[in-house]
């Protein structure tokens, strides 16, 4: 049951394109000068986009006080890096279908990466990084394992009946069932949809954020997922916390109490989120 | 299970059920196997979220 790398090409190529206005916008994730005006337009072509764009802008993880209707009220309202997390997020929930796998809950996947996406977020906000490109890489960092669900549904049904038997972690699950795992998937996905080097460099170390050149979003996913796996926000039974690396953890300089409020932070704003993602 | 408006205190009481199920989840803890061994932050981790569901345990009136 062994995966080649081909079979990992052949399957991502099978998947559904990302619109191109999300490819644009992933590949300028860290610039400031889009022309907001001809985002607003190329993004309310795409009706089912702009309808979950707008669920999601709602949502109360982002604040807004007033009911946003149009994309241009997103972006005026939330700001263009916000709002184009937001439209991120939204095509890439509906790039993988569900119900591939019996044995994987879609659902549960999306509360993991919803609530790594927020709590990305909130490391990065008090760590003065990039609270846009945290929340953007805690949202990619397991899309590997929807591209082994989707294209090898029935391998990964082995995969996870390994981890069951084994009480085991999903990559080492993986690895010894498939002899890839979902980094090596989300890399390959990264490349083909062209992400940027940072996000794809956060996806290929978010469980190795010591590995020289890593940097520190790969450092601020890895303590995300960690916190999330540990808060026990997917209710997978099976799930287990990954290992934490201490120089990661330590690189976010945070206390106690620190920590305590990101718990609290994560835990309230991911749920609504997770359920429009999972929609 | 929010613990909301509290801050970090030490020795509020875990239920056995939230205990057990955070041990599951930090289960490779109770392994010996130095590839798994448990880090400094996964041990502060753990730490932390035991302090957390505490504090949100004795918050809802929850006896351990």
């Amino acid at each position: 049951m062994k995966l080649a790398l081909e079979q990992l090409a052949e399957g991502i190529h099978d998947l559904p394109s990302l619109p191109v206005v999300v490819m644009d916008l992933l590949g300028t994730l860290e610039q400031d000068d889009v022309d907001v005006s001809v985002l607003a337009k190329k993004v309310s072509l795409d009706p089912a986009l702009t309808a979950k764009t707008l669920r999601l802008a709602n949502a109360s993880a982002f604040g807004l006080q007033v009911k946003v209707t149009t994309i241009q009220q997103a972006l005026t309202f939330l700001g263009l890096q916000t709002t184009r997390n937001l439209i991120t997020a939204a095509a890439l929930s509906g790039c993988f279908p569900s119900g591939r796998c019996a044995s994987f809950d879609d659902k549960a996947f999306w509360r993991h990466a919803s609530a790594t996406a927020i709590c990305a977020r909130g490391l990065a906000r008090r760590m003065r990084f990039n609270q846009d490109v945290a929340f953007t890489a805690g949202l990619l960092h397991d899309l590997g394992q929807l591209v082994l669900v989707c294209s090898h549904p029935d391998a990964y049904g082995a995969v996870l009946a390994w981890r069951k038997a084994h009480a085991c972690t999903l990559l080492d699950a993986e690895r010894a069932v498939l002899g890839v795992d979902h980094v090596d998937a989300g890399v390959a996905l990264a490349t083909h949809w062209h992400f940027s080097d940072t996000m794809r460099q956060a996806i290929a170390r978010h469980h190795a954020p010591e590995t020289p050149g890593a940097g520190m979003l790969a450092a601020i996913v890895h303590v995300a997922d960690a916190i999330v796996h540990a808060l026990d926000i997917a209710g997978d039974a099976d799930e287990l916390v990954p290992p934490v690396s201490t120089v990661a953890w330590n690189a976010m300089g945070l206390n106690e109490e620190a920590y305590w409020y990101l718990f609290q932070e994560t835990e309230r704003q991911c749920g609504e989120m997770s359920a429009i993602m999972s929609a | 299970m929010s613990a909301a408006g509290q801050s970090p205190a030490q020795d509020a009481p875990l239920p056995a059920a939230v205990q057990a199920r955070i041990d599951q989840l930090f289960r490779h803890h109770l392994r010996e196997d130095p590839a798994i061994a448990a880090t400094t932050a996964m041990q502060a981790l753990r730490r932390y979220i035991e302090t957390y569901r505490g504090q949100a345990a004795t918050q809802a009136g929850v006896r351990p």
